[in-house]
């Protein structure tokens, strides 16, 4: 037992001090008030020891009070922490002095800093049951920076050689922290801390941590809503800009292809790209190209970059019948359909045929069937120099309909 | 109270039984033989029991010995903490309590800081989408640190550590992984398994009673009630090839060199160069990307990309070295 307590004092060498001032109330009629001082050792986030004096009187007169209290409490930085103690003790007053068993509920309201509100309620437990009623208000004070439990950077502990220098002469490292300052505004920006440290500090902590770990570079700055910058780790003033509500989006197509945003219609480079920024929120792109029409839909957000591939246009087929090179029919529509939709992009027009009879013949078939796609391509408005005749296709299948045919093919550029 | 005591009973250092250690050899390491009975009485063994490898023990108060919390330290996307107090949107510097649960949604990426010393050293994990852990135990010593967090759901990677030893333990329905210097990757599979990837360091894999020693660049797989199955070779990374390194992100694309053997390649792009803040994951049959739509934030000092291979049984490989690649002009301009 005693050494389990050895270790639990050298452990927590971390108190909270506390004192209050309390409302009695006994469970025989006598009400008054008093003091109550506390020191307590938590440990582990969830528990604590506390040793509690008080003393004061009641209308029956004088009483004080010594206990020794276990709390058992959880704890969040945003709401604070509720805790319920049970403790031991003795209380003595005008009936004499008789053991006393305590049961309480404490609410420490969430706070920064040292200090922090404390609200006590409870009973006292004497022979043959409740003795008296308790609400305690004080305050209490940590011994460290009150959010003792958060990995934060800490500063080393200097060596004994070190501490002995320091009799004489501040260590270097002390004096930076009392030299560099560092205003960030707004003031919830966050400070990234080189190595080792490798975090994000708030702007009023992060002059200490980059007096000690600045190092040369400079350090990135940044909060929501404003653009990031760039600070001297040696300190300083820095403002960050407001950004602007804008996002980017990066729509890839195909060369030639006709882009428009919302409407207006945007330039694209030799690969078919476009880099464009606009306000967050969705955003309709018309893509005209190769003889598709397209719409897609997109949704800018603030500080995001979006990266669009527009779908890539197709092969178009068109049939026809047996030894006829003749564009007609079903022919006509679609031949049309692409010239009007053909955007600055170029295509490749093939002609086939089924390989029934003379090879020789049934190439030329397929050339002159081409030829004839591309003048009716030329005819419904594409450009002359975009439409490319290429070489008779050979048939990929079975003799029949499927090899009558043209293929006009999207080619990224011209042949 | 149900939370307080969900919080007492995970909030005490912790200590994985290894082959071959004995309650007094875990008592004399934490630098007093007596100990060895409060360690007993802490975790119900009786008098003169051992434990079985690969049992967590609840450690008492060591001198020197100083708990912490974790703290979010990057987050992209979206995500939420359970805390005694309620439940809360993830935020970077949040600080979570042993107890605490932390879930990425299925867009969220998340960083947070195990065990620091403050001064040189760190252990951090990075949390993938819809994964949850909780915090067990996350606590400083003398030149070294201890965190645990047990994972439910999805798949974490601890950061190879900084700074000295920076001991790391995963817990898990199907067993534990234990590493001193972090590097390695923890992923849950169906039917409670667990598969173990040692990218970045040696680890121990327990299960069942049995440890099984995993080297860098192996891995071994958990499955409840089983012992650790033996460590298997993992697959190298492609190559990365396009965009080039320093290159411009103009078009969706990415190419890395194919790899023998693998099922498919993961694709990861992070705004830091070691990989703390990951902002897109994706995965591919074939060793290119050819992204539809890609959706990266752009007010950050620049992109990383690197890749992974992955077998026929799941296992992921090391990643690639990172690539840095640029945004077209005219972003945010």
């Amino acid at each position: 037992m005693m050494l389990w307590v050895a270790l639990f004092m050298s452990a927590h060498a971390s108190p909270e001090l506390g004192a209050s001032v309390v409302g009695v109330v006994r469970a025989d009629g006598p009400a008054g008030g008093g003091a109550r001082v506390t020191v307590g050792f938590p440990a582990r986030a969830i528990w604590a020891v506390e040793a509690q004096a008080e003393g004061g009187a009641t209308t029956a007169g004088g009483y004080a009070v010594a206990r020794v209290a276990g709390r058992l409490f959880g704890e969040s930085t945003e709401v604070g922490s509720l805790g319920l103690w049970l403790a031991a003790g003795a209380m003595v007053d005008e009936r004499g002095v008789a053991p006393r068993l305590t049961v309480g509920i404490s609410v420490v309201p969430a706070g920064r800093g040292r200090t922090r509100l404390r609200f006590d309620a409870g009973g006292e437990i004497g022979s043959p049951g409740l003795d008296a009623a308790h609400l305690a208000v004080g305050g209490v004070l940590w011994g460290n920076d009150g959010e003792p439990r958060s990995p934060r950077p800490v500063r080393p502990e200097p060596e004994p050689e070190a501490m002995v220098e320091s009799e004489s002469e501040p260590l270097l490292a002390d004096a930076a922290v009392e030299l560099l300052e560092l205003r960030v505004e707004p003031a919830d920006a966050l400070v990234w801390i080189p190595h080792p440290v490798c975090a994000w500090a708030p702007a009023s902590e992060a002059g200490a941590l980059l007096a000690e770990y600045g190092g040369e570079q400079p350090v990135q700055v940044r909060a929501p809503g404003y653009l990031p910058a760039t600070i001297d780790a040696s300190g300083g003033e820095v403002t960050l800009e407001p950004a602007p509500e804008q996002g980017a989006v990066v729509i890839v197509g195909w060369p030639g292809d006709v882009l428009t945003i919302d409407g207006r219609q945007v330039p694209t480079d030799q690969d078919g790209v476009v880099v464009a920024n606009a306000a967050p929120g969705p955003l309709l792109l018309d893509v005209v190209g190769y003889g598709r029409v397209a719409q897609v839909d997109a949704y800018v957000g603030d500080g995001m970059a979006l990266w669009v591939r527009v779908p890539p246009p197709e092969s178009v087929r068109v049939l026809f019948g047996a030894n006829s090179a003749s564009v007609a029919g079903t022919v006509v529509g679609q031949v049309r359909a692409l010239a009007e939709a053909m955007g600055d992009g170029h295509v490749l027009v093939r002609g086939g045929s089924s390989p029934e009879g003379n090879a020789e013949a049934n190439a030329r078939l397929g050339r002159r069937r081409a030829e004839a796609v591309r003048g009716a391509l030329i005819a419904a408005g594409a450009p002359a120099d975009q439409v490319h005749l290429g070489e008779p296709e050979v048939a990929d299948g079975p003799p029949g309909a499927q090899q009558r045919r043209v293929t006009m093919t999207p080619l990224r550029s011209a042949p | 109270m149900i939370a307080l005591l969900m919080a007492l009973a995970f909030a005490a250092e912790v200590h994985v039984v290894r082959e071959g250690e004995t309650i007094e050899s875990i008592a004399t390491e934490l630098g007093d033989p007596a100990l060895a009975a409060v360690v007993r009485g802490e975790n119900g063994l009786a008098a003169g029991a051992q434990a079985l490898p690969g049992t967590v023990l609840t450690l008492p108060p060591i001198a020197g010995h100083t708990d912490q919390e974790a703290m979010v330290i990057a987050l992209s996307g979206s995500g939420e903490a359970t805390l005694p107090s309620g439940t809360f949107p993830l935020r970077v510097q949040m600080a979570l309590a042993p107890g605490a649960v932390a879930c990425t949604a299925a867009d969220g990426f998340a960083t947070l800081r195990l065990a620091g010393d403050g001064i040189n050293g760190h252990d951090d994990v990075n949390l993938m989408p819809s994964t949850c852990i909780r915090i067990v135990a996350v606590t400083n010593r003398p030149n070294s640190r201890s965190s645990a967090v047990e994972v439910t759901q999805g798949s974490i990677e601890i950061r190879a550590s900084e700074g000295g030893v920076g001991a790391v333990t995963v817990l898990s329905e199907a067993g534990v992984t234990t590493g001193d210097s972090g590097g390695f990757r923890v992923a849950l599979e169906d039917a409670g398994a667990a598969r173990t990837e040692a990218i970045g360091g040696a680890v121990a894999v327990l299960g069942s009673g049995a440890e099984v020693a995993v080297s860098d660049g192996q891995g071994s797989r958990t499955i409840p009630g089983q012992a650790p199955s033996p460590p298997i070779d993992l697959l190298l990374p492609g190559n990365p090839t396009l965009p080039v390194d320093g290159g411009t992100l103009r078009t969706p694309d990415f190419e890395w060199t194919a790899v023998d053997g693998a099922l498919g390649y993961r694709l990861q792009v992070a705004i830091a160069p070691d990989f703390s803040h990951i902002v897109f994951a994706t995965e591919s049959p074939l060793p290119e990307l050819r992204a539809d739509r890609l959706f990266l934030p752009y007010r950050v000092s620049g992109l990383w990309w690197r890749v992974t291979s992955f077998d026929l049984t799941g296992f992921e490989g090391p990643a690639s070295t990172p690539r840095r690649v640029a945004f077209p002009g005219g972003i945010g301009q």
